[in-house]
């Protein structure tokens, strides 16, 4: 019989093999990099990590993994300077290195003229395909405010060239 | 559900790296964090061995309680708040005995080993000029800052220093034993440490490395510890670590006998709520800024570590606040204002506003609320609506009653109305549809005959609401609401209809006919800026009359100034008009607005805005696509005073 540790290393194994995947692709879109990406997740996941026992299942610790994830990007804007930690021991060249280009390029360079929540909140809508009540729990703030975002957020992506060479209207 | 938007999103990012070793590397990164140097705490505090929760009474008396939740067990050396005694700002360690700042005059500044580190502000008294730091110490990431001190070069002696103030800083290295001493630094002057004798260079680099080492602890202990520390009207007016908004937790209302007199000043406790919505406000409603003037009030909020942040009342409408180094005006809503002036008004008579003591039993009548941003005009049959007051309600066997007087359509707000960069509609007509002209009963039949809901249609985007209001002669008002996003459900409470789109062309289309018949409405009323759109199509080149917009948020977000609105004499509109009749061109998405419109209005009172671009010229949206138009250097210059070039 395993003991509850080795348990839970394999639990929390298997949760980041099966879910960080997805977490790196909100990430990524967020901050438009491979590397600053797996950094954000590996910043959150070292934040969460402990309290992964004290969850039912896997979906929930990856809510609250979610949410200590997107907090973090909002507030690093807030900071004087970017932690750019080395995410992994040995970086391993992979596609998280691929250069963005096509219409890709033109989302990430859309996104960058955004503020980090209105940013946070279109990858949460459009991305995540979360609803304006989990988004405003989920980032700590009201309705409102992630409507006002939301808004502010396409009406700036409907006025990027580089969402109309890529034939996307928001 | 398909949208354009949502499959880009989807589509654009690359395959994810493999995932291997994430989760080594972030157990090294919590251990890295988390390094405990096995030393005892300061005497007269607890070495937390169980989860706690830890507040401080209103007289700043440390009480730690079990916690409610199994958290992680903390290290054995947890940076706990330990803040000055006898209320002199900041922790203990920044001071001496006798109250005196602790600067440790001729002292041989860095050691080359400490236990923990604190970093202390240049206030010399709880309410003066000055800064204040964090009340625990830092007990992770030392060696980073002593390695940064002892890499620092020497400063050039002949190097060219200003003379403005700005900050000084220490940090009070203590040994396991206690022992302390300091290093003081500047960000003003010439930016310079200085290390027992030496003077060195990186003033600013080591103050930045300071932050970033307390605010990475802080993140690691915030899962540990709930410190939810207690407001003073008494609080120096920077803080060395600035807190973050979304951390601000609780908050006092001050009002003093003077300005710059803190002394003696009545104090009230802020609740919970009221605090979340000051900060909700702050992040929406500030601009870039300092205010002009300054009123004997203001606010200190206070989160999780006690780092205090100050919000000065400029004026009747207006506080200043920093966000970081970065100057703020903030202009609360008007609700939110009415309930600061209330409890400030509280503050401000003595005996009611200190806590815990029962005040004289007079009873005080609140002042009025001051007016902040008038909401959008909208007719009095709509009043409430734009703010998503109007609730509609199941109608009897789903059907509209015949034989309305009037029918009225109304813009349901989709911003955030107490923002007052939130864009405000799309707007209604201020005319509604009559009951003599018939067009009143054909809106109830174009109702009834609307389709039950249809789910495939359904889209994401958030997009605005409309209300139509159908009055008859009993004095009866029923409400039905438009969804134009969605899945464009028209509601009336739990019963839906599908159509919502439709249903609101043909209504305009009602309303087309009825201006043919009964001519013009007459100009909307403002408030209009920073932009007001409406429902109905609107061709600039009709306009009749208008406001000039300047100073108000980009196209990022960002406020340009201060946000102006300003009448546009008849002879200027109607100059523009011609000019856009002739002169406008199909125009793409290319240009980035400046935060300068001009909000046009025809004979009914519909509003279109153009927004200026960074290159000068103007674009509108209308019929699917953007219109531009570039102003001839005469008319440019006319436009000038009223947007100016300067405030983008």
């Amino acid at each position: 019989m395993s003991d509850p540790e080795t348990t839970t290393a394999r639990g929390l194994e298997h949760f980041v093999a099966s879910r960080g995947a997805t977490l790196w692709r909100a990430a990524w879109l967020l901050t438009g990099d491979g590397h600053h990406a797996e950094d954000l997740v590996q910043t959150a996941l070292a934040k969460c990590y402990p309290r992964y026992e004290d969850f039912e299942d896997d979906e929930r610790f990856e809510a609250y993994l979610r949410g200590a994830m997107y907090k973090t990007y909002c507030s690093w804007w807030r900071r004087l300077s970017w932690r750019n930690e080395t995410p992994s021991a040995e970086i391993v060249p992979d596609v998280a290195d691929e250069v963005p280009t096509g219409s890709r390029l033109d989302i990430v360079r859309a996104l960058e003229t955004l503020p980090r929540m209105q940013r946070a909140v279109l990858v949460l809508q459009y991305l995540e395909d979360r609803s304006v009540a989990e988004i405003a729990e989920l980032l700590g703030i009201s309705a409102g405010s992630v409507k006002t975002h939301s808004h502010r957020g396409r009406a700036a992506m409907r006025q990027s060239a580089h969402l109309a060479e890529a034939g996307v209207r928001p | 559900m398909t949208d354009p938007l949502s499959d880009a999103f989807k589509a654009t990012p690359p395959t994810p790296p493999t995932t291997e070793g994430w989760l080594d590397a972030a157990r090294r990164r919590r251990r890295r964090r988390s390094q405990v140097l096995g030393t005892a705490l300061v005497a007269g505090l607890l070495a937390v061995a169980v989860p706690a929760t830890i507040h401080f009474t209103e007289d700043n008396t440390l009480v730690a309680n079990p916690a409610d939740s199994p958290t992680d067990v903390p290290p054995s050396d947890p940076p706990v708040p330990q803040p000055e005694p006898n209320g002199l700002p900041g922790a203990a360690a920044c001071w001496t005995e006798s109250g005196e700042m602790f600067v440790d005059e001729g002292g041989p500044g860095a050691p080359t080993d400490a236990a923990r580190v604190w970093f202390c502000g240049d206030a010399a008294t709880a309410d003066g000029f000055g800064s204040v730091g964090p009340m625990e110490p830092l007990v992770t990431g030392v060696d980073e800052l002593l390695t940064y001190i002892s890499e620092a070069q020497p400063a050039p002696a002949d190097q060219a220093c200003t003379m403005e103030y700005t900050l000084a800083y220490r940090l009070v290295f203590e040994q396991a034993d206690g022992a302390r001493s300091v290093v003081h630094g500047e960000l003003h002057g010439c930016r310079t440490i200085r290390n027992g004798d030496q003077v060195l260079e990186g003033g600013e680099g080591l103050y930045t490395l300071a932050q970033d080492l307390w605010r990475a602890q802080r993140d690691d202990m915030a899962e540990v510890y709930d410190v939810a520390m207690g407001a003073s009207c008494q609080a120096p007016t920077r803080a060395l670590l600035p807190p973050l908004l979304e951390n601000l937790a609780a908050g006092v209302g001050c009002a003093g006998e003077a300005v710059g007199v803190t002394d003696g000043a009545g104090q009230v406790v802020l609740d919970g709520d009221l605090v979340a919505r000051i900060v909700e406000e702050l992040e929406t409603n500030s601009i870039d800024g300092f205010g002009d003037g300054q009123l004997p009030q203001w606010l200190v909020l206070t989160g999780q570590w006690g780092d205090p942040m100050v919000l000065h009342r400029v004026d009747e409408e207006s506080f200043s606040w920093f966000d970081g180094d970065a100057a703020k005006l903030w202009r609360p809503s008007r609700v939110l204002l009415a309930e600061l002036d209330e409890q400030l008004a509280l503050a401000a008579e003595p005996g009611q506003g200190v806590p815990g003591d029962p005040g004289t039993g007079e009873t005080l009548e609140p002042e009025a609320p001051l007016p902040s941003f008038p909401a959008v005009w909208e007719p009095d049959a709509c009043e409430g609506a734009l703010e998503g007051g109007i609730p509609t309600s199941e109608l009897e066997a789903s059907r509209l009653a015949d034989d309305p007087t009037a029918v009225w359509l109304c813009g349901k707000g989709m911003g955030d109305l107490r923002d007052p960069y939130s864009p405000q509609g799309p707007v209604a007509p201020m005319d509604p549809l009559s009951g003599a002209s018939g067009r009143a009963q054909a809106a109830v039949d174009l109702y009834n005959a609307l389709p039950d809901p249809n789910w495939d249609a359904c889209t994401d985007e958030l997009g605005p609401a409309y209300l139509v209001i159908h009055e008859y002669a009993d004095g009866s008002r029923v409400p039905v609401e438009i969804q134009t996003y969605g899945c464009r459900a028209v509601v009336t409470g739990e019963q839906l209809k599908a159509g919502g789109q439709d249903y609101l062309d043909a209504l305009l289309a009602l309303w087309a006919e009825e201006r043919q018949e009964f001519g013009t409405t007459g100009e909307r009323p403002g408030p209009i800026c920073p932009r007001l759109d409406s429902v109905v199509a609107v061709d600039p080149a009709d306009a009749v009359g208008g406001v000039a917009c300047s100073g108000w948020p980009d196209g990022t977000g960002e406020p340009r100034g201060d946000g102006v609105e300003t009448l546009l004499p008849p002879d200027l509109v109607s100059t523009v008009a011609e000019q856009l009749a002739n002169s406008a061109y199909p125009a793409g998405y290319e240009g980035m607005p400046d935060g300068s419109t001009l909000v046009l209005q025809n004979a009914y009172g519909d509003p279109v805005t153009l927004e200026r671009l960074d290159d000068g010229t103007y674009r509108w949206w209308t019929d699917g696509e953007y219109r531009g138009w570039e102003p001839p250097s005469a008319v440019a210059e006319a436009l000038e005073p009223y947007v100016p070039s300067g405030t983008s």
